[in-house]
């Protein structure tokens, strides 16, 4: 199912059209300028774009560069739709491959939706809300999606949200420790008086900081900071320490914990896979992995009801959470995260990389900061997070990574062991949790294997290993196995970079299949570039794009 | 491009009628119209604020936002009053949004 997203400041234009368009059935979101759509964009299932021009920030022809520019989106329909009627700007867009440029002051919604109806035909489909929720907001939002046929109904409204995104006594509140450890991170040089005064206003980190030095039979916490030292207090912050700050009441504190393990797990991964430099310090790796998200915490805690029903919105329209998020709760992750954080004062480095791993920034080439670098082991950190079935509920994705990609990117060569980094954090926020905290249920593994082809473009360093291994027994090797190992296959899954790669086309395994007695074997192709639908696929091959949704590699393994 | 579907429509008011058609059997034409309402209600007083300032370019983006939506609903006189404003700003003249406010005093008297 594909969404049609709709690109325009203008807020009248682009939610009418929205509504318009949701009333006839199509899922469809709105972005304000291009660098709201990209991420969209990028989460992969925007079938069709209708855009406007003169926008703030990345206006309409920079967004259609952009866009003509990424290989898995150069051939995405888009409409323009614009008050800008200068020669130049219609001969630009028709040579990016517009296909249509319609002027607002000259246009109608049933033509509109005709053309629409004609790029897209029957593949945008209506989202349709389930017959059952768990709570009172889910509910409510159900029903008025269905007496209006809109599709996702706005739970929460900006402005309170923003207001509490803004407000550092509610974040000190939500987790005052969470606000120390940036501050930490950012006062390396900081004296001790500074150092000190920052952590007297988190009780536990002024008591950790106290036992740590007690060995030294110290009795203040200026005398603890003074012998402890900033380093050793970057490390105390860095620790669980803000997982205890946080109260677990009896209704959301499995919930709660869930999500600290998940922080915890991804700060744990940005460790191993961002090398420390000049510009990236010890701790602020995994104080990036551990606040890249602190929006989230604060609408667990503060709009619980909306937010679970953001969540079941997005389980139920196969859409990343991100997207569902930006337009049910009324700001999207990276506002929320950007607001969060901005509150806390946090240092700009840690803003920055959370800002560019929420909205990537829309270049090619560069030689990467170290905020890029920070992005994207963050991006590959959470999508670890997900094949580890630990991240929040939605729509995850995971997917191979390019080896061209991670060196770009300046990540570090690194044995990821995910696995042991999941019991890593379950160890870490169980022991803060205390002795009653419920135990995580281990994620369950079909006694059957999966074969796993990796062609050898792609890093070992792979999300989609993760996830397969926690499905099944999969083990990754780079050539096609032996065809008289199949026999000991219920299914083989081929990561490769289109079908028309060499020696790893779906002929070739087809052929594969039957030398090993196997011609029905059910086999999942996952590629991430574009260019090869007139591939013919065997009976019993499906192939998908990169990332592809968890749900759907745990349907092929069920089916296996 | 490809080809216009069906022949274009031959006036701004045949558009604007068919749009209001349009959104009134989808049951959105009363949202719509309290929707375009409080964008007036908005952008009027931050038009009128954005001129004093001497800021041309906000000016010039809400008047050219709200001609649009005026003229999808076939709201004139008010896309008029904003257009005057873009023409003006963009000439340099001096611009007042006097004709505007009157227009957008009329539209309760129209969508009550």
């Amino acid at each position: 199912m594909s969404s049609i997203l709709v690109v325009d400041d203008q807020a009248f234009t682009r939610e009418l059209i929205v509504e318009v368009l949701t009333a006839r059935g199509y899922d469809c979101v709105g972005a304000a300028d291009g660098s709201l759509a990209w991420p969209l964009l990028q989460a992969g299932n925007v079938g069709l774009v209708i855009c406007d021009m003169v926008m703030p920030i990345v206006d309409g022809l920079r967004l259609l560069r952009e866009i003509r520019g990424d290989t898995r989106l150069r051939t995405l329909p888009v409409i323009v739709l614009t008050g800008v009627i200068e020669r130049a700007s219609i001969v630009e867009a028709k040579a990016l491959g517009v296909r249509d440029y319609l002027l607002k002051n000259n246009f109608s919604l049933p033509d509109l939706m005709a053309r629409i109806e004609r790029i897209l035909g029957a593949q945008a489909k209506p989202f349709v809300p389930a017959a059952a929720a768990p709570d009172a907001a889910a509910a409510t939002a159900r029903a008025a999606a269905k007496a209006s046929s809109v599709h996702l109904p706005r739970l929460l409204e900006r402005d309170p949200l923003a207001a509490a995104a803004a407000d550092p006594d509610a974040l000190r509140t939500l987790g005052g420790a969470v606000a120390e450890v940036t501050r930490l991170v950012d006062l390396g040089d900081a004296g001790t008086s500074d150092l000190a005064r920052v952590i007297r206003h988190d009780p536990v980190l002024a008591a950790r900081a106290l036992r740590k030095g007690a060995h030294e039979r110290t009795a203040t916490i200026e005398d603890a900071v003074r012998r402890v030292g900033p380093v050793a207090l970057k490390e105390l912050a860095a620790s669980p320490a803000p997982i205890t700050t946080f109260p677990l009441g009896k209704s959301d504190g499995p919930e709660m914990l869930r999500a600290w393990e998940y922080r915890v797990a991804v700060a744990t991964l940005m460790e191993r896979l961002v090398p420390r430099s000049d510009k990236i310090g010890p701790g602020v790796a995994y104080a990036v992995g551990l606040l890249h998200d602190l929006g989230e915490l604060l609408l667990r805690q503060r709009f619980g009801d909306a937010y679970r029903a953001a969540q079941q919105f997005a389980v139920q329209a196969n859409q990343p959470l991100a997207a569902v998020q930006s337009h049910v709760l009324g700001m999207s992750p990276g506002e929320l995260a950007a607001a969060t954080l901005a509150a806390i004062h946090a240092p700009p480095l840690i803003s920055e990389a959370v800002a560019r791993y929420w909205t990537p920034p829309m270049r090619n080439g560069a030689t990467p900061e170290a905020a890029d670098t920070l992005a994207a082991g963050l991006r590959l950190a959470t999508e670890f997070a997900h094949a580890l079935q630990m991240g929040p509920k939605g729509d995850p994705r995971v997917g191979p990574v390019a080896k061209a990609a991670y060196r770009a990117a300046m990540l570090a060569p690194t044995d990821v062991r995910a696995a042991e980094v999941r019991a890593e954090a379950l160890a870490i926020v169980a022991v803060a949790a205390g002795p009653d905290a419920p135990d995580a249920a281990a994620p369950p593994v079909r006694d059957v294997a999966i074969g796993y082809v990796r062609h050898s473009t792609f890093a070992s360093v792979d999300p989609l290993e993760t996830t397969l291994a926690q499905l099944a027994k999969a083990e990754a090797s780079a050539a096609l196995p032996h065809a008289p190992l199949l026999s000991a296959m219920a299914g083989l899954v081929v990561a490769v970079p289109n079908l028309k790669t060499p020696d790893f086309t779906p002929a070739a395994v087809d052929d594969l299949r039957r030398a090993g007695g196997k011609p029905t074997l059910p086999v999942l192709f996952v590629t991430s570039d574009y260019g090869d639908a007139d591939v013919p696929l065997p009976p019993g091959i499906q192939a998908v794009r990169a990332p592809l949704p968890v749900r759907d590699l745990a349907k092929f393994v069920a089916a296996c | 491009m490809t080809a216009a579907p069906r022949q274009p429509l031959t006036s701004d008011a045949d558009i604007a009628a068919e749009n209001l058609a349009f959104l009134a059997k989808a049951g959105l034409l009363d949202g719509a119209r309290a929707h375009f309402r409080a964008q007036c209600d908005r952008a009027v007083p931050e038009i009128d604020r954005a001129l004093a300032a001497g800021d041309a370019a906000t000016a010039r983006r809400l008047a050219h936002g709200l001609r649009g939506a005026a003229g999808m609903l076939g709201e004139t006189a008010i896309a008029d009053g904003a257009s005057a404003i873009e023409r003006c700003v963009e000439r340099g003249e001096p611009a007042r949004v006097d004709a505007l406010r009157a227009a957008v005093l009329t539209l309760g008297e129209v969508t009550p």
